[in-house]
């Protein structure tokens, strides 16, 4: 008898749960109204009015030239010259 | 008793052979001697010097080797190893090895090894020439300044004392040493007083022509580019054509190009490549044909200068440079020396010695000359990609005037004597009953420099 009322209580609580989890279905605003009149942006225009391009500097490629910081190797040299 | 009796007949046997041993060295030093008093100089070095590569000798005899060397040069200890040049410890060995460690950049033995040479001896100022080079090698100026200064100190006393070959061997010390201090300055940025000590050495002396390019680059460094050309422009004085250098033409080109004298540069540029450029391939081209040829660069020294001239300008360049420096001298000096003691053939001569001697000598020279060769025909080439990039640049400073749609202010005009810098010391002079070659190296160009631009006018 147990058994059976226990298997009843069981039944019965599934089923509550499920009632429990029925489809929501959300729905945008179908139709809204903007006045963009009525917008205002804080700051100031900076783009000028007429089409132009600001001046660039061209690039300087500068090739090492041929340096002389030192004669050490000469001065091996020299030694080696002597005998 | 038994080992009383060997030990007392161990002792006699060593001392025989010790006794032995000492009359065998004795009887090569009396045979080395009978040479040396005889002028085979070579023969008795060769004795003496090869029977003490692995026992040191004592002082008589590192006394007397030492006397040989100075007939014979030192050549002879340039197949030596090092161990063996340890062993005979004596100051031309241990120069040799302290020039083999400088070269290897190992300092310390550099100074441990002229530690040993005497103050007094010949080869004091040479070895204070490899002492001031080994301090400057290892960055230490002030003592390399200090020690270049003293090597030609010493040099000028054995200068004063001596005469003919060797008065000139002490010069071209002095003038190393003189030259070196300049050099230091000059690393260090002290253009001025690099100038100074270059201008120390005589007009005279083998060296100066090579002191001008390196005075040049002094005044290129300065902003003095007018006087840098007019120290360049002594390279075409005839009396020094065969100094040619290709390095003072990259310079000359520069020193254009920094006045802003485009078509200058491109002139001195142009002409490196159709003129030197082909002449140094074309030298390659001869040499790389008689490369095959036993002793051929040795032989190339003896060729007359006409015959070489013919076969290649710059060959001549290279021989009369070559001839003048110190070492071959001292090499060709042995050579001959061998030559006569060959001919003299005295009793117990060992000409078959004397003669393998006389070809490593050969080879030495040869291989001395065959390396200079290759380095000045390799200097031309690499200098040459040096002018390919001046080239460009000067192209591309040449477009970004065009873009800008400018010009120089002024066109390139033949100069002007408020353009040329002089020190209080120098004047102008009027070559009134004057040598007309005592002005080399003194003159200035007088060229304006055109790098102001000016905007060109539609």
């Amino acid at each position: 008898m147990i058994k059976i009322i226990l298997f009843l209580v069981i039944i019965c609580g599934s089923f509550s749960t499920f009632a429990q989890n029925k489809k929501v279905v959300y729905k945008y605003k179908e139709y809204e109204k903007f006045d963009l009149g009525d917008l205002e942006i804080k700051g100031s225009i900076i783009a000028p009015n007429d089409i132009s391009v600001k001046s660039r500097r061209r690039k300087i490629f500068e090739r090492k030239l041929l340096k002389r910081d030192d004669f050490n190797k000469k001065i091996i040299e020299e030694i080696k010259f002597l005998r | 008793m038994k080992y009383f009796l060997t030990i007392i007949f161990m002792t006699q046997f060593c001392i025989q052979v010790g006794i032995a041993k000492e009359t065998k060295l004795d009887r090569l030093y009396k045979k080395s001697l009978q040479h040396f008093k005889e002028k085979d100089y070579f023969t008795a070095l060769d004795l003496i010097a090869h029977r003490y590569k692995y026992v040191t000798p004592d002082q008589n005899i590192q006394h007397y080797i030492e006397t040989l060397v100075a007939h014979t040069g030192t050549h002879y200890f340039n197949t030596f190893s090092d161990l063996e040049l340890r062993k005979l410890n004596i100051p031309t060995t241990d120069l040799i090895m302290a020039k083999r460690n400088l070269y290897l950049s190992k300092f310390r033995y550099v100074h441990k090894r002229l530690k040993r040479i005497p103050k007094g001896h010949r080869l004091y100022s040479e070895a204070l020439l490899v002492k001031g080079t080994a301090y400057l090698m290892n960055k230490e100026y002030s003592k390399s300044l200090k020690i270049y200064k003293q090597c030609s100190d010493v040099a000028y006393g054995w200068e004063k004392r001596t005469e003919n070959k060797q008065k000139n061997y002490f010069a071209v010390l002095k003038e190393s040493c003189i030259i070196n201090i300049a050099r230091i300055h000059y690393m260090q940025k002290n253009y001025e007083l690099a100038i100074r000590n270059y201008e120390d050495i005589p007009k005279k002396s083998f060296k100066w022509p090579y002191t001008l390019l390196e005075k040049a680059w002094a005044y290129y460094y300065i902003g003095n580019y007018n006087r840098s050309l007019g120290i360049l422009l002594t390279y075409n004085s005839p009396l020094l054509e065969s100094y040619f250098t290709p390095e003072a033409e990259v310079l000359k080109a520069l020193s254009y190009f920094k006045l802003c004298l485009y078509e200058d540069a491109l002139t001195v540029i142009d002409k490196y490549y159709t003129t030197y450029a082909p002449r140094s391939s074309q030298l390659k081209k001869v040499i790389r044909g008689q490369n095959s040829k036993d002793l051929y660069y040795f032989n190339l020294m003896f060729s007359p200068l006409v015959h070489s001239e013919k076969e290649n300008k710059f060959l001549r360049t290279l021989i009369t440079q070559m001839s003048k420096r110190i070492k071959y001298n001292l090499d060709l000096n042995s050579f001959y020396k061998m030559n006569e003691e060959i001919y003299r053939a005295n009793k117990g001569a060992n000409v078959k010695l004397l003669l393998r001697m006389q070809r490593d000598l050969k080879e030495q020279i040869n291989h001395y000359v065959k390396v200079s060769t290759y380095k000045f025909i390799n200097e031309i080439h690499s200098l040459s990609s040096e002018m390919f990039n001046l080239k460009l640049e000067i192209l591309s400073r040449k477009r970004d005037l065009a873009y800008k749609n400018k010009t120089f202010k002024n066109n390139r005009s033949r100069g002007n004597f408020n353009n040329i810098t002089r020190e209080k010391h120098q004047e102008f002079w009027t070559f009134k009953s004057a040598f007309w070659a005592d002005e080399l190296g003194d003159y200035s160009l007088g060229l304006s420099s055109t790098c102001k631009t000016r905007r060109i006018r539609q």
